[in-house]
């Protein structure tokens, strides 16, 4: 054989066997266990990269070009799912299950749950086209107590700083959209404007008692604002007028029942309903969340004891001994939706002090969210492949 | 010239494909009795044809041949049961948590919908149950299962929601309005006309959008607790061309990222696929999970049309090379929320 000719074949051979190769690494790689069971049909499977990002300079041909040698294969990320989700719903409620779910440790770093739940948000409208300024309006709480004025903001902004207004009005409706009032926004630093000038403005109302609900009722406030080029702007918000049922007295004592602490909070009862209390706890000073209890209950018209149950194991993991801070304690009236929330107490009271040794080292081995894992784990398949991939 | 594979493989990729192809028969076999019962609860309405006719109500999950349950049932090898309840009711309404717990505990019974599916296995006959929502259907589910205790708020407002909380296994919500919709935000307050996609799929401040708005004293969080059993947060980002100005970051066309993700903080807050919130950040201190974003708008969420590109999402579930995957990371290039579901089991 000519020497040329050896060469073409020795060229298509070697080739050849790269080509192989690739293919023997493919089918194989396909068939570990480790991948293949979690894996979505490769013909779907992606590059591990940032769609629309151009692809790295120097970037090395497809695997299954070069063959499988080791360190291109490591290089081949393919995303994958877990082996089953039940599997992580059934490790997530194991976890969960060392915690009743009327109480729940508190890490420094959390946000207060009383506080998250009665945070405001602010409601934005832009123009037609998306353009500024932007109308932003918002009560100043969630929830209004009867017969407290009701405060509402507002401004117009470019970029989140405010601008001058040329007008801003308000109308405040029922939720059946039924119109009550028109209103004016001021920006005079009166009446529950924080600052005269700095073009964020407010509206105070003193709802008639006409409007005051039995309970709970929510207003929707429609706002319309010009801009200094008379461009017309549009948003709503709303708030919670509330007339609750029951009231805190200002009287709580503390005591350790079964390895846990237990705060009595004294409500008085107006009318015979369902009532909900929750409260954190904190260290004494105030600097670190420890724990958040809830409670509820239908009580009849009188003077009650309404008792918060902190699980004990929260506040022996932390290891801070007491006395402890009640920080935030809300109490609701939950005998119809919407709720009537009372305003929120802070810094209620501080208990006894106690060793954070002397409260249960036992986890409260929820037995719903057990017998959830269990099931789940008796029921449950690796995920993944099926008949079409 | 005829390429030859060596003769170990000649004789051994035979073997194993015999042995990948009995353990897969095995595995589907395994699945077809011990895969959980989806069941499906739809979201907003402008009407109450979903509440008064079940053929609405799965009609929901359909677009032409498409068809979300066929899809995440794997062609109906899995058992399934259809939610029907007044999508124009408040979350909270008789109608709507109500109607749906109610429906739930039925399907756990072993009793059929509508359309005559039922349960392959009943809660007392050992059976799983995993409830898919969409929209609307997952603040209702944020409602339900956050009131299943008698320490709660709302405990068994409306319905049995201690049953449906200790028989659900997990749900998974796609375009969920956990934080309510900004969408429903423009509707109310006049300025959908900036935002016409909106306008045309809200229609109206009907009850149910009145209470899917952004203001706090409109959110599920503000009455319910955190939810006794997870719920998995799937999400779209394909923005829709006008409804999206109405929107704060990225979002579906109807529902922002805050929302779909059930993020604590204002529910108005603009985020993007790199930085919604992690487990960490919900509007509960637990119970609420990443699993990705899709490139799907509002509808293809819940109707398997659109097989597009899913991306990671900060505390996603997705893994690379054994390690959570970068956010915003494309993990799938054509795949449809029908789809990631019937992987999930």
């Amino acid at each position: 054989m000519r020497r040329a000719n050896r060469q073409r074949i020795a060229i298509a051979g070697a080739g050849l066997a790269v080509v192989l190769a690739g293919w023997v690494w493919w089918v194989f790689s396909a068939a570990d266990p480790t991948t293949a069971i979690a894996s979505v049909p490769q013909g779907t499977v992606a590059p591990a990269r940032t769609e629309g990002a151009p692809p790295p300079a120097g970037l090395p041909p497809p695997v299954d070009a070069l063959g499988p040698d080791p360190a291109r294969v490591a290089r081949r990320v393919v995303p994958e799912l877990p082996p089953s989700l039940g599997a992580l719903a059934a490790e997530e409620y194991r976890r969960r299950a060392r915690f009743p779910e009327w109480s729940e440790p508190l890490a420094a770093e959390d946000e207060d749950p009383i506080l998250r739940d009665r945070a405001v948000s602010r409601v934005s409208s832009r123009g037609r086209n998306g353009e500024d300024p932007a109308l932003t309006v918002y009560p100043a709480r969630i929830s209004f107590e009867a017969p407290e004025a009701v405060v509402l903001h507002a401004y117009l902004a470019v970029n989140d700083r405010p601008v001058p207004v040329l007008a801003l009005r308000g109308t405040l409706l029922t939720e059946d959209l039924l119109p009550l009032a028109e209103f004016d926004y001021a920006d005079d630093g009166s009446g529950g404007d924080a600052v005269a000038g700095d073009d964020v403005y407010t509206a105070t109302l003193l709802l008639s008692p006409d409007l005051t609900p039995e309970l709970s009722a929510s207003y929707l406030v429609k706002v319309r604002a010009f801009t200094t080029s008379e461009e017309e702007r549009l948003a709503a918000t709303s708030f919670q007028y509330a007339s609750p049922h029951s009231h805190l007295t200002g009287r709580y004592r503390d005591r350790m029942v079964d390895g846990s602490l237990a705060v009595d909070a004294e409500v008085e009862v107006h009318r015979e309903g369902r009532f909900h209390l929750e409260a954190t706890l904190y260290t004494r000073d105030g600097g670190a969340k420890l724990s958040r209890a809830q409670t509820a209950g239908v009580l009849p018209p009188g003077v009650h004891w309404m008792t918060l149950p902190f699980y004990g194991l929260a506040l022996r993991e932390r290891g801070i001994d007491g006395p402890y801070l009640l920080r935030f304690v809300a109490l609701s009236t939950t005998t119809a939706m919407p709720n009537a929330k009372n305003r929120l107490v802070e810094n209620a009271m501080v208990t006894r002090a106690y060793p954070a040794s002397s409260f249960t080292d036992r986890s409260f081995d929820d037995p719903d969210l057990l017998e959830a894992a269990d099931r789940i784990e008796r029921d449950d398949m690796p995920a993944g492949l099926d008949a079409e991939g | 010239m005829v390429a030859k594979l060596p003769h170990r493989f000649r004789r051994s990729f035979p073997f194993s494909l015999a042995l990948v192809t009995a353990v897969a028969m095995v595995a589907a076999a395994s699945g077809a009795s011990a895969a959980p019962c989806l069941i499906f609860v739809h979201g907003k309405q402008t009407n109450t044809d979903t509440f008064t006719s079940w053929t609405s109500a799965r009609n929901y999950w359909k677009d032409g041949s498409k068809d979300f349950v066929k899809t995440a049932t794997k062609n109906f090898a899995t058992s399934y049961y259809v939610v029907g309840y007044d999508g124009t009711n408040a979350y909270w309404g008789t109608q709507a948590a109500g109607e749906v717990a109610n429906e739930i505990v039925t399907a756990t019974n072993g009793g059929a919908d509508g359309g005559g599916n039922h349960c392959a296995l009943s809660y007392a006959q050992g059976g799983t149950f995993w409830v898919i929502a969409h929209s609307m259907g997952g603040t209702i589910m944020d409602y339900v299962l956050g009131n299943n205790d008698a320490s709660d708020p709302n405990f068994n407002a409306v319905g049995p929601f201690d049953q449906v909380a200790q028989r659900i296994s997990l749900a998974i919500t796609m375009g969920g309005a956990h934080r309510g919709s900004q969408g429903a935000d423009a509707v109310c307050g006049d300025s959908s006309g900036f935002c016409n996609f909106v306008a045309a799929f809200i229609q109206s401040c009907d009850t149910a959008t009145y209470w899917l708005r952004s203001a706090d004293d409109v959110q599920v969080r503000t009455y319910s607790n955190a939810p006794a059993r997870s719920i998995y947060l799937t999400g779209g980002y394909e923005a829709i061309f006008g409804a999206s100005v109405c929107l704060s970051g990225e979002d579906d066309g109807i529902v922002q990222h805050a929302s779909q993700y059930a993020c604590n903080g204002s529910a108005t807050t603009g985020y993007n696929n790199s930085n919604v919130c992690g487990n960490s950040s919900k509007q509960e201190s637990v119970g609420f999970l990443n699993l990705d974003v899709a490139h799907e708008n509002h509808d293809d969420e819940r109707d398997d049309n659109d097989s597009d590109t899913r991306r990671q999402v900060p505390s996603g579930i997705w893994t690379c090379g054994g390690s959570p995957c970068a956010p915003n990371t494309v993990v799938q290039s054509s795949m449809t929320s029908a789809r990631l579901v019937s992987v999930l089991y």
